[in-house]
């Protein structure tokens, strides 16, 4: 029998709280169910897709501009066959499946009905509602109005809207974005047309439905790539000027976020449990026997060890499904390879800091309704960062995410942040802040380790401020 | 060595309150001591002291040969008065899991061997949370013991034990002792400490008030004590001869015989006042000296 080694103690400790904490059916159950959901959510849309409704859809269109129209129904049809024949080109190519290409085509499943406009205001408002009771029984999808000064580069009714969509439904992203975004270019390029002098030449100032629609494409394709963001250009070691990397816009801003909502999350499910477990042991009295075991110190460090291991692990997941899922979008390029080794330090520091705090008001506290009051200041010190997220994100190298940022409570989530946000942050930012916050720990743990030994054997009402003072202070 | 425990001088406080005052004691190697004293009297500060749960605020506390701070928490096990187990383990980690901590690195044969010589083989899978009080209560004893420590402090080891499991565990007891442990076994039941222990502490009000073993005790405090009946009338205690204490306890009367007293004068006495029908004579319980020392009041409440 060995005798004596601090050290195999606290390791004892550690593996029996990382056992609890890890071998029961709600950490099993939060373990799988969230990359289960950051599975389900990467792949919600491509799902939903399979489920949208095949049922062709008949959307009217009334066109009371003067003359023979914008020609709208014509040139939603020419759209809509181009884009199934786009379908069933990439289907022969590819061999994927041709009946969820044209699912995916938004026109697809879209028939178009050219309403006649009777040239009275009254009598136009009546055909408004004879559609819209048409769309009430289901017969039509929604309609959209032309109005009559639509292709007035002055009109006279400054209030009326060029195109008016008309539906009953909640949301019909297909119908308002597919259908009425295209209607609101066609005006605006047969409104371009009609004021357009080269236009004289023809019998009416229009572009003809053929002419709209490759106008309409192409507007769809460059807008793509409109406006690229890419990092600041770089030397080699040459000193050739290399192009920055182009950037992932749709990633850039979620990676801070991501990892300070996983960062808040870990410490939430792996170390609040913390001060429920000390306030169940003093209950159970289990206190007295461990203490007749072990120092304080080393029950202490057992429990921190234990729960930062569990804090690990969900990490370890929850990081894992989020680059699965950046993968899965092809965004994974864009990630540093610094920022996993922060998120790491930052979790560690974070877990162990507030894992002391738990621990220390848990060990004050003989029940639950006491340490909800003292838990009050922690929990405070400890969400309040995420309200400096936003601005700290959007100017991460400026004054206030700077003086934020090392506030060491706030450290480990706003000093991520920040390094995810700013790539060219100088290294000694996130070194001071991340030594900063060990001081704080190696502090928060001595005091937390005062209290315990003295709040672990103690019962009745929760000790006031002086008290605390006086039991991290006072020699046993 | 041949005191395993030795207090000197040691004085606890919690606020204004002494728990402990000025208290110099020793425990003999090898041997079974009881504590006893009345709730509130300082017994359970005093094993934490020895434990090392408290510090001292005074004096010195040295356990097995050591001064030093928790020099010795493996050398020693230790059964508190109130229960503490993990509700959500099972017996057999628990255990396991109590005996590491005690430095123990292949605890699984003792903790076997422990769990079925107490009846609790079976339990050995089931969760804490699932066994009754005294089941409970014979695992928490294994996890004070199952380490093999030199020093076993038990406070109150029999509550919630019926009387097969209470023998079975005071089997366990006097076997520690044998087998060289020295045991520290606080209780309430003095039939328990007259019948086990070696050597005997009261301690009242945070000082020691009775220390020795149980025949120095009874030397020292011990009286002669009758238990006496008339046939048709009850006892007038005025005027009996050499009595310290008389307490009426219904049926018959209980009388304490003052140093010298003669039993046979007192006899006489009672046979002049009518034909008796019983009168027992023997010497002083533990229970009776305890009481004796605590307060002859609360004596007289206790018989009430």
């Amino acid at each position: 029998m060995s005798r004596e080694n601090p050290m195999n103690k606290i390791l004892v400790i550690a593996i029996r709280e990382f056992r609890a904490a890890v071998l029961n059916k709600a950490f099993l159950l939060s373990l799988i169910l969230m990359p289960v959901m950051i599975l389900i959510s990467s792949n919600a849309s491509r799902v939903a897709q399979g489920w949208k409704n095949t049922k062709t859809r008949t959307i009217a269109i009334m066109d009371r501009t003067p003359g023979n129209g914008v020609d709208a129904v014509a040139t939603l049809n020419l759209l809509r066959d181009k884009e199934m024949a786009r379908a069933r080109e990439q289907s022969s190519k590819n061999g994927e499946n041709l009946p969820a290409l044209e699912m995916a085509t938004t026109l697809a499943q879209m028939n178009f009905e050219q309403v006649t406009a009777p040239a009275d205001a009254v009598d136009a408002l009546k055909r408004r509602y004879e559609l819209g009771r048409r769309v009430a029984t289901g017969e039509l999808a929604a309609f959209f109005d032309i109005g009559p000064e639509a292709l007035e580069a002055q009109p006279a009714q400054t209030d009326m809207a060029a195109v008016t969509y008309y539906t009953d439904r909640a949301l019909d992203k297909d119908v308002m974005l597919g259908v009425g975004v295209k209607l609101i270019t066609l005006v605006q390029l047969q409104r371009a047309a009609a004021q357009n002098p080269l236009m004289l030449m023809r019998k009416e100032r229009r572009y003809s439905p053929e002419e709209v629609g490759t106008l309409l494409e192409a507007a769809g394709k460059s807008a793509g790539k409109g406006l690229v963001q890419r990092d600041l250009p770089t030397l080699d070691d040459q000193g050739q000027v290399l192009e920055g990397k182009e950037v992932q816009s749709g990633l850039r801003p979620l990676v801070p976020i991501f990892a300070t909502i996983i960062l808040f999350m870990v410490v939430l499910i792996g170390a609040s449990p913390q001060l429920q477990g000390v306030i169940e042991e003093k209950m159970n009295r289990i206190g007295e026997v461990l203490l007749g075991s072990a120092a304080p110190f080393q029950i202490l460090s057992g429990k921190l060890l234990g729960m930062t291991a569990t804090g690990l692990v969900l990490s370890l997941v929850y990081l894992g499904g989020g680059l699965m899922a950046a993968r899965h979008w092809n965004l994974a390029g864009d990630l540093r390879w610094d920022l996993p080794v922060w998120f790491v330090v930052f979790q560690i520091l974070a877990l162990l800091l507030y894992g002391s705090l738990f621990v220390a008001v848990g060990s004050a506290c003989s029940d639950m309704k006491q340490a909800q009051t003292m838990l009050m200041p922690v929990s405070l010190s400890f969400s309040l960062p995420l309200m400096f997220l936003m601005p700290v994100m959007e100017d991460p190298t400026g004054s206030l995410a700077r003086a934020a940022s090392f506030f060491p409570l706030a450290t480990p989530t706003l000093m991520l942040c920040r390094v995810a946000a700013a790539p060219n942050l100088p290294l000694w930012e996130p070194v001071l802040g991340a030594a900063m916050v060990l001081l704080t720990t190696v502090a928060a743990i001595w005091m937390a380790g005062r209290i315990f030994r003295i709040g672990y054997l103690t019962t009745g009402k929760a000790p006031t401020l002086v008290e605390l003072t006086r039991w991290i202070f006072s020699r046993s | 060595m041949t005191q395993a425990v030795i207090l000197t001088r040691v004085t606890k406080r919690f606020g204004q309150k002494v728990a402990v005052d000025g208290l110099d004691l020793a425990v003999r190697s090898g041997t079974i001591t009881g504590f006893l004293g009345p709730n509130g009297s300082g017994k359970t500060t005093t094993l934490r002291l020895i434990t090392r749960l408290y510090e001292p605020d005074e004096g010195t506390v040295e356990v097995l040969g050591s001064a030093g701070e928790r020099c010795a928490s493996d050398r020693l096990g230790y059964l508190p008065e109130e229960r503490g187990l993990y509700r959500s383990m099972k017996v057999f980690d628990l255990l396991c899991f109590f005996a590491q901590l005690k430095g123990m690195r292949s605890p699984t044969r003792s903790v076997l061997d422990w769990l079925a010589r107490l009846d609790l083989a079976d339990a050995a899978k089931l969760k804490v949370e699932a066994l009754s009080k005294g089941m409970a209560q014979r695992v928490q004893f294994i996890g004070a013991v199952v380490h093999r420590p030199e020093l076993v402090i038990l406070d109150e080891p029999f509550s919630g034990l019926d009387p097969v499991h209470a023998a079975q565990i005071g089997d366990a007891i006097r076997e520690l002792k044998a087998n060289g442990a020295t045991v520290i076994l606080s209780t309430h039941d003095m039939d328990v400490a007259e019948r086990m222990c070696d050597a005997l502490v009261l301690i009242h009000q945070g000082r020691k008030v009775l220390d020795g073993t149980w025949a120095e005790v009874r030397q020292r405090h011990g009286r002669l004590t009758v238990r006496a009946r008339l046939i048709d009338r009850p006892i007038d205690v005025n005027g009996l001869p050499g009595v310290e204490r008389c307490v009426d306890l219904g049926a018959e009367t209980a009388i304490t015989l003052a140093p010298g007293g003669d039993s046979q004068e007192l006899l006489g006495a009672l046979r002049l006042q009518g034909p008796v029908a019983r009168f027992d004579l023997g010497e002083s319980t533990l229970r009776e000296i305890f009481l004796d020392l605590v307060g002859a009041t609360r004596m007289e409440d206790a018989a009430a």
